[in-house]
């Protein structure tokens, strides 16, 4: 039994971060750009059948979130406003892989848990597992991201901060070292010691008043350098999870309103249901297992990206990429797609670097030309990609017709292995003889 | 209340102990970072960006709009000798030479598609084609027709000027309709007006703006010319010169000779294309006509590159870059205007020039944006 005041620290902090994020959102007229414009979408397997949501749909969602934030926020309602978010939340975030992030994913995980969580009263006991397993979870992101950046672009190439970096050589007193190779080093390699580093120091009573504000550094440093929205802010207000209760409740006083001082109301929670202890572990297991699945698939994951998404990879590659799509007629005549006639510049970005979104874009062109123009046809896509540094090289096979395959859990035998071929200009001049 | 603050006083000695121990780690880091290889020259991206945009603005840019708007003026006086004696047939080929030097010109100053070029929908207005000759024979005669209407995308700027001077006939059409002739004028007014618009705001505002955004995010001055010019490239040259006439796009397969640029005229479209190419050249390697026509070496894309060391991704994609573009001027060589006639003798050919330049956008588009580290970012983005 422990007191439940970090938990409220968490639903608080978090309810006003959704908040933010969702009327940021909203400012920047991203309901329209990623929701309400695109022709076609992208939805994760097992997904499709989720209707698209019209203007009113989406404006409905964006309301739940609100109103769900806001009672998570409060804890007003708590339990339904909380089940609310995470529902409209997820639903928003599974219409279109073009938009995923890690932290979206994380937040419909975190708001998922916190609709178990008896977070909404200040002054109750609650069951010490509970807030251990809010602590895994949030521990889990650093040591997976962590655990991903012991690869070779990362650690021996110091690579994409080499590209990256460089570019901010305006930043504040850092910026003149940042056209140092050494400097994108020393970057790697602290920020994969940082996040390996992050679970034990949380823990540890001894390390975390230190290692606490180093952390909130490392993130506003990451959040200044790199377009990754309000990641870092979530990260800041959930690891204060880790204080012990008393930090809370001394924290909560300097704001009167919001004390936690209520001793009195203290109570007991029930005796803990055993089916419940094993729904936890169930949970855990899923998120520790979940991260792993890329190792199913030989070959380098950065490259297929088979298994890479929802494992907590972040800022760990930079790769982007040239798709010319063609359709191929029974005749044998080869048609190039425009792709900007048909997707958004995002998700033209995406399709270009993302192997299990190019064969969704190959079956949205297929079925384009069966249902509208009433023609069999073959789609083949020329791709060009280049990952951390390397040079572009081919992607996926081009003489694969990618409409007759299908998204599945197999390796990904479409995308050409990388450091197979070779430039462009070798390429097209092969193509010709 | 505010007394007992012995808690907080204690917070705070923890926090700026604390965050004194995050900066004694990152100077201690970096320092031994930087001191670890002082022998390694080639580490070291010490680039000016500004300089690299003061030279795109003041020896390229700026420029090539007062080229453009210096042959747009002359086109205008030309247009308005004509309209006083529609007669005079050396009148309308002085016309005629005209337009094919503003086209010309018109090549490099349409790689600067961004800024205001792109508030003036400069590109749109000035080089959208096929051009719809029913919307150019209709609006002929009526008064209340106004150029730079959204509607006018597809009969205005020079594919329509093209038409009106180079059409079958056109010497006869004009001479016989006074009405046609004004047309023309209001045509060229026009084209001349937007050049003018847009070289003012470049040299009043825009240089100031274009010059001081340093960084390489979107929105940011580089970031907006590379994306300029990789569009333009890609959809407006590769594409729209060459691939469309060729059949890449069509259905049957089979090539569009009316969807040549300047098919009127049809007999520059690949001097046009060449030119284009060598407007590409120019920019990647930021290098500025001199008074005597010979090209001087400024801080271009290409000395970025460089500055980023003896590495695939530096060096090597430079000379990458510059073997390709000079193999694409050669195959360009391999075409014959009237590009109409050659994309349907000789589609292979056209084909094969095409992939030319296709090696090309890879390179610009994929390689050059990522060494770069160009981050095109149209939302939020924690790296997948």
């Amino acid at each position: 039994m422990i007191d439940s005041a970090p938990l409220i620290t968490l639903r608080r902090l978090f309810g006003a971060l959704v908040v933010f994020s969702t009327l940021r959102f909203i400012s920047y007229d991203w309901i329209d750009c990623q929701i309400l414009d695109p022709l076609v979408t992208f939805p994760f397997e097992g997904f499709e059948w989720l209707p698209r949501p019209n203007r009113g749909g989406a404006y409905t969602l964006f309301a739940g979130m609100l109103i769900g934030g806001v009672s998570i926020m409060t804890g007003k309602m708590y339990k339904a406003g909380c089940l609310v978010f995470f529902l409209c939340f997820t639903y928003v975030e599974l219409l279109d892989k073009s938009n995923y992030l890690n932290h979206y994913y994380f937040v419909s995980l975190l708001s998922f848990l916190l609709c178990f969580m008896p977070a909404n009263k200040p002054g109750f006991k609650i069951h010490s597992y509970l807030l251990l397993t809010c602590k895994l979870l949030i521990v889990m992101v650093y040591f997976f991201a962590g655990l991903a950046k012991l690869n070779g672009d990362w650690l021996l190439h110091a690579q994409p901060l080499t590209l990256w970096l460089p570019q901010h050589s305006d930043f504040p007193l850092l910026g003149q070292l940042f056209q140092y190779r050494e400097t994108a080093y020393a970057f790697s390699w602290f920020g994969a010691l940082f996040d390996l580093m992050t679970p034990f120091a949380l823990f540890s009573n001894r390390a975390r008043k230190y290692f606490y504000p180093l952390l909130v550094g490392f993130h506003i440093v990451t959040w200044m350098l790199f377009p990754i929205g309000i990641f870092p802010w979530i990260m800041i207000a959930c690891t204060t999870v880790f204080f012990s209760a008393t930090s809370h409740r001394i924290f909560w006083n300097y704001f009167k309103k919001f004390n936690l001082d209520l001793p009195e109301a203290i109570i007991n929670p029930a005796d803990l249901k055993s089916y419940k202890k094993v729904l936890v572990v169930v949970f855990l297991a899923i998120q520790f297992i979940f991260p792993l699945r890329h190792l199913m698939y030989s070959g380098n994951y950065l490259w297929h990206e088979a298994g890479y998404r929802f494992g907590w990879r972040v800022m760990l590659i930079e790769k982007s990429g040239w798709a010319n799509f063609f359709v191929v007629h029974s005749k044998g005549n080869k048609q190039e797609v425009d792709l900007s006639a048909w997707l958004t510049k995002n998700q033209e970005k995406m399709v270009s670097t993302q192997p299990d979104m190019i064969v969704q874009f190959a079956h949205h062109l297929s079925d384009y030309w069966r249902d509208s123009l009433d023609q069999d046809i073959e789609v083949h896509a020329e791709v060009w990609v280049s990952l951390n540094g390397r040079r572009s090289q081919l992607f996926v096979d081009p003489n694969i017709d990618l409409s007759s395959i299908n998204n599945t859990w197999a390796q990904r035998e479409y995308v050409v292995p990388m450091d197979s071929v070779i430039l462009p200009s070798q390429f097209y001049s092969l193509d010709n003889d | 209340m505010f007394i007992k603050q012995i808690p907080f006083l204690k917070a705070e000695r923890l926090v700026s102990r604390s965050a004194f121990n995050v900066l004694l780690t990152l100077v201690i880091s970096v320092t031994i970072a930087s001191c670890g290889t002082n022998d390694d020259n080639n580490s070291s991206t010490n680039f000016d960006r500004s300089e690299l945009l003061n030279n795109y603005a003041d020896n390229i840019a700026i420029p090539a709009y007062e080229e453009y708007v210096s042959s747009t003026n002359n086109l205008l006086t030309a247009v308005h000798e004509f309209a006083l004696s529609p007669e005079d047939n050396n009148k309308l080929l002085t016309c005629i030479e005209h337009l094919k030097i503003v086209s010309l010109k018109w090549q490099l100053a349409s790689l600067f598609d961004f800024g205001p070029a792109s508030d003036y929908a400069l590109l749109e207005f000035t080089n959208s084609y096929p051009t719809s000759t029913d919307d150019i024979e209709s609006s002929i005669g009526d008064e209340s027709w106004i150029a730079g209407q959204a509607s006018n995308i597809d009969n205005v700027g020079l594919p329509a000027l093209d038409y009106l001077l180079n059409e079958e006939g056109a010497m006869d059409k004009l001479n016989a309709n006074p009405e046609r002739v004004e047309h023309l004028v209001k045509q060229v007014e026009f084209l001349n007006e937007q050049g003018e618009l847009v070289l003012e705001t470049w040299k009043s505002s825009y240089h100031a703006n274009f010059v001081s955004m340093t960084g390489t995010e979107m929105g940011s001055s580089i970031g907006a010319m590379l994306n300029a010019f990789n569009r333009v490239f890609e959809a407006n040259i590769r594409k729209q010169k060459l691939g469309l006439p060729s059949g890449v796009s069509t259905f049957s397969g089979n090539p569009l000779p009316s969807h040549v640029e300047a098919k009127y005229a049809n007999y520059w479209s690949i001097d046009l294309l060449y030119e284009a190419l060598l407007s590409i050249e120019k920019i990647y390697m930021g290098n500025s006509s001199s008074s005597n026509f010979i090209d001087m070496e400024g801080v271009g894309f290409d000395d970025y590159l460089i500055s980023l060391g003896d590495e695939a991704f530096g060096q090597g994609l430079n000379n990458d870059i510059v073997a390709q573009i000079q193999s694409s001027k050669e195959a360009v060589l391999s075409l014959n205007d009237p590009l109409s006639e050659f994309v349907l003798t000789n589609q292979e050919t056209c084909i094969y020039v095409y992939t030319e330049l296709q090696a090309l956008v890879v390179l610009f588009k994929v390689d050059m944006m990522s060494s770069l580290g160009v981050l095109i970012t149209y939302q939020d983005n924690d790296g997948d």
